[in-house]
């Protein structure tokens, strides 16, 4: 299978499971998916997804807690696969 | 040479296009929030609510396929345990019918007037679904939905009306994590400030000598009071001068699948 298709399966599957299972499925997925592709910058709208769903707050931090937990661990996703062997092998 | 560890040269900083895709969306979320803040809602709307039904139907086949296997000895203690239950809450029933009766006199006796009226929701989200003691129900703006709306699940209150979309509206339950609230004590008036601690638990702290029995019932106070929860247990020590409450709403979030949002 490509890789284009392995990437869309993952995102459809990521996609229904937002609105199939409780919101820790999901989470647990895309933080494992994070490390499995190399440029996941999907988890970000994911992240925008679940606030739109579940997140209430009057201001932008308290309304998208998933959006910002996602983009600092996006960030800091590329500096753990520069350090830890397994990345650099695969 | 076959190395099992990174050279130190080989380390980069962090990739520019990452930086870049990461603020592009932040960038496109805050001038989605200032310009349209329920567009992203309003957008998969559609997609979700069949999704949401179909992991309702889900959740019934399995809990039917779990039901076969349940043995008779269990069912019928389970049968004996809900009739005990039924007879119990039909002299509560009553007992309430008769408060309710009382109330509506004084009422009419001093001339005030109590409007009733509500929109009916179906749950769409719930908590262990939802991570934050918030609910999404399918009634909002066109339906006559308003921001700060109280909503009851039969006659209980659970909380207020925090965002309204077109069709759809977000709950936050009272027992939300964080939340405060006062509330008075049935009977005795004693106000509480009760705290939330999640999943329709409360707590609040009183001073020892002020008297709290379990079971004691906890109302938002109004002209018609709202039952918002039950004292479950009271802990107190004799060196301490305050005592711990906690109450419990009589409602099981979980399962909650209808609420009615009470219109001001």
């Amino acid at each position: 299978m490509s890789s284009f298709w392995k990437r869309s399966g993952t995102d459809i599957l990521l996609f229904l499971s937002i609105f199939l299972f409780p919101w820790w499925i999901p989470l647990a997925l895309l933080i494992i998916f994070l490390f499995v592709f190399p440029f996941f910058a999907e988890l970000l709208l994911f992240g925008a997804i679940l606030d739109a769903l579940y997140a209430s707050g009057e201001n932008f931090l308290s309304s998208h807690p998933f959006f910002i937990g996602f983009f600092a661990l996006f960030l800091v996703s590329f500096w753990v696969k520069e350090r830890v062997i397994y990345f650099q092998r695969s | 040479m076959k190395t099992n560890y990174l050279l130190p040269n080989r380390r980069r900083s962090l990739p520019r296009r990452a930086l870049l895709a990461a603020l592009v969306f932040l960038l496109l979320l805050f001038l989605l929030e200032a310009f349209a803040p329920v567009a992203l809602f309003q957008i998969i709307r559609p997609v979700a609510e069949p999704l949401f039904r179909l992991r309702d139907i889900l959740n019934s086949g399995m809990q039917s396929v779990g039901s076969f296997f349940v043995s008779k000895h269990k069912l019928a203690g389970e049968n004996l345990a809900l009739e005990r239950r039924v007879e119990n809450l039909e002299s509560e029933l009553l007992a309430l019918q008769s408060v309710a009766e009382e109330e509506e006199r004084l009422l009419a006796e001093w001339g005030r007037k109590v409007t009733k009226g509500g929109v009916l929701g179906r749950v769409l989200l719930k908590p262990y679904q939802s991570p934050y003691d918030t609910l999404l129900i399918d009634a909002g703006v066109r339906e006559g939905a308003v921001v700060g709306a109280r909503v009851v699940s039969r006659g209980i209150v659970l909380g207020e009306v925090a965002e309204v979309y077109t069709h759809s509206s977000k709950v936050k339950l009272y027992s939300s994590p964080g939340e405060t609230l006062f509330a008075e004590l049935l009977g005795s008036g004693l106000t509480l400030e009760l705290k939330g601690k999640g999943a329709g638990n409360f707590s609040a702290s009183l001073p020892s000598d002020v008297a709290v029995k379990v079971n004691d019932i906890a109302v938002i106070p109004q002209l018609t009071s709202l039952p918002l929860a039950r004292v479950a247990a009271v802990e107190s020590k004799p060196t301490e001068s305050f005592k711990a409450i906690y109450l419990r709403s009589p409602v099981n979030i979980f399962e909650l699948q209808w609420v009615e949002i009470l219109l001001p």
